[in-house]
């Protein structure tokens, strides 16, 4: 494949095993004493730093320092919505880009506006051929505008609409960067939560991505209600969603970093690196065992 | 069977999400009265937990936005806190991604809250001072490196005819009938001592005029001063690009308020200047 997004990451060196940056780590990060050896990168919400001065800002510089490799990932471009990306949202995130320069962008794919009204949440897009349209017309633009890869994630979601969907989950995805010519964000997390949530197949849903577009691997813990599974990115990761972080790694040729996402119950950081490293385990046994059984 | 346009979907997502929120009350009983139609049927064929949820994750979402700008607010109303931030959001529908705009109108609408109002006349005054230190807080506004390397240290010359100050651009006045400082203080002892609400607020003898400003350190310290020196203060800051001098900023300053100005009272600013404002960051130098 040669589209402008494969040519786009094939000079993006694969950065390894990163976090989401939190207040609360900076304190562990910032000193040049104390090197987290095991962290490779950071990935970053823009919506933290956009438009702001102060402590944010002097963390930012701190953290530009240290020269970590650096992605965004955002939750409120309302990508899925049929507004257009709100202009002053563009001009932060143009001034944040300018500053950060990340490998590489991502938002999820839902909504969080509509008729000029903010949610300010993840809300799910039923799958059709107009939210396909909608996704990719914006993808392409940012992808012109910031010169760098898209990638999409697979939001986690607590309802579906079938009765109007015309595409499963896989197929939308798959339509959506086909047609944007963008790259991934797997949230292994996500899968097994919608799976749960909707009793569909993990294994299903994987087999029907371009597994080939992802670039980005999320994982992270869920809570576990009466009814359902709730992505609070709060809890350690289950068993079950390291099982398919096993499955899915080997999968992706043109896989460039894992993240670990923890953004409430955040434990101290050494938790986290422990939670990393285990992580960063399971992947590279994964490659092990997938070439082992070629063998 | 037509599928539903995309912005059907996402407005009527919308309209369920944003109606009042209440653990109790059903989020279907708005749907069952619309048409029926393949968009309403989708809707309605959902476990209502499930819409629920989202229900509580965009109303928590601006809940916790809200407490964290207005923490003290938040501690004065913790009883019926839910039941506010719903309605506020019904009246203010949020326009923005950054929740802090969404929360700018807080206390406005808590000055129209009478019952509130009357048990706590003081309540928009100080969510209106709790606004202004977040927004100082997360103030973007700084003078650039060259600039503050370039300014001169105000007490080492008494040159108040030419040289201009340079405030620090993350500072506002803040002015009130109520002793805001001190009933700030009364939140604070209640909740480190983890006490029960005083019965009895401070009061001011006075009107208080406070300059509050983000110090060096990131923190939001706010500072007493007199009228003459909150309108210098405030034209210097609205002024700073026509580099106005010090006296010619204290001339307007006492006009404001009928006055002349005096060899005295050039004094006693210069001595506040070097002896306060200068040294507490709020006055970064002179140029």
């Amino acid at each position: 494949m040669s589209t402008p997004f494969f040519q786009s990451i094939q000079n993006i060196p694969n950065i390894g095993f990163g976090i989401g940056m939190q207040n609360d780590y900076y304190e562990d990060i910032l000193p040049p004493a104390r090197p987290p050896v095991l962290l490779e990168w950071i990935e970053l919400i823009p919506e933290n730093f956009m438009g702001k001065g102060g402590q944010t800002a002097q963390n930012l510089d701190a953290l530009i320092a240290k020269g970590y490799p650096l992605t965004s990932h955002g939750v409120g471009l309302s990508l899925g919505s049929v507004d257009p990306i709100n202009p002053t949202y563009l001009t932060e995130l143009t001034a944040l880009f300018e500053t950060i320069n990340p490998l590489w962008f991502s938002d999820h794919l839902s909504f969080s506006s509509v008729n000029g009204r903010y949610l300010n949440d993840l809300i799910p897009l039923p799958f059709t051929a107009e939210a396909v349209q909608v996704c990719a017309d914006k993808i392409k633009f940012l992808q012109d505008k910031f010169q760098r890869p898209f990638l999409i994630e697979n939001a986690s979601t607590y309802a579906r609409f079938p009765s109007i969907s015309r595409y499963t989950e896989a197929d939308f995805m798959r339509a959506i960067v086909e047609t944007a010519d963008c790259g991934i964000l797997l949230d292994v997390n996500n899968i097994f939560v919608n799976c749960q949530n909707h009793q569909e197949n993990a294994e299903d849903f994987v087999a029907g991505l371009p597994l080939e577009r992802v670039v980005e691997i999320h994982i992270a813990g869920h809570l576990a209600t009466d009814s359902f599974l709730i992505d609070t990115h709060g809890e350690p990761i289950c068993d079950e969603v390291f099982a398919l972080l096993g499955a899915i790694y080997p999968q992706c040729p043109n896989l460039k970093g894992v993240l670990l996402e923890r953004d409430t119950n955040i434990p101290p950081f050494e938790t986290s690196m422990t939670e990393l490293q285990q992580v960063k385990t399971v992947a590279l046994a994964s490659v092990k065992s997938k070439v082992g059984s070629k063998l | 069977m037509n599928t539903p346009s995309l912005k059907d979907f996402q407005t009527l997502f919308a309209e369920i999400t944003f109606q009042p929120f209440s653990h109790e009350v059903t989020v279907f009983e708005g749907l069952k009265n619309q048409p029926k139609t393949p968009l309403t049927e989708a809707f309605l064929q959902l476990e209502e937990d499930r819409l629920k949820q989202y229900q509580w994750m965009v109303f928590a979402n601006h809940q916790e936005a809200l407490e964290a700008i207005y923490p003290y607010t938040f501690q004065l109303l913790t009883d019926g806190w839910d039941a506010l931030v719903s309605a506020y959001l019904q009246a203010h529908p949020p326009q923005s991604y950054q929740l802090f705009d969404v929360a700018k109108a807080f206390p406005s609408f808590l000055s129209e809250q009478e019952v509130l109002t009357e048990a706590f006349p003081f309540l928009e005054d100080l969510a209106t001072y709790e606004q202004l230190e977040a927004q100082l807080l997360k103030e973007a506004t700084a003078i650039s490196t060259a600039e503050a390397d370039n300014l001169k240290n105000p007490c080492l010359t008494d040159d108040l005819e030419t040289a201009s100050p340079v405030l620090n651009p993350a500072s506002s006045s803040f002015s009130s009938f109520y002793a805001i400082d001190l009933i700030v203080e009364q939140l604070k002892q209640c909740q480190e001592a983890e006490t029960d609400l005083p019965t009895q607020w401070a009061s001011a003898t006075e009107p208080l005029i406070l300059w509050v400003y983000r110090d060096s350190d990131f923190s939001c310290r706010f500072f007493k001063v007199s009228r003459v020196v909150q309108q210098l203060l405030s034209l210097a800051l609205l002024l700073q690009g026509e580099k106005k001098s010090y006296r010619a900023l204290l001339e307007e300053a006492c006009s404001a308020y009928g006055m002349a100005l005096t060899p005295a009272i050039e004094a006693g600013f210069q001595s506040f200047l070097c002896g306060q404002l200068h040294p507490l960051g709020i006055v970064l130098g002179s140029v």
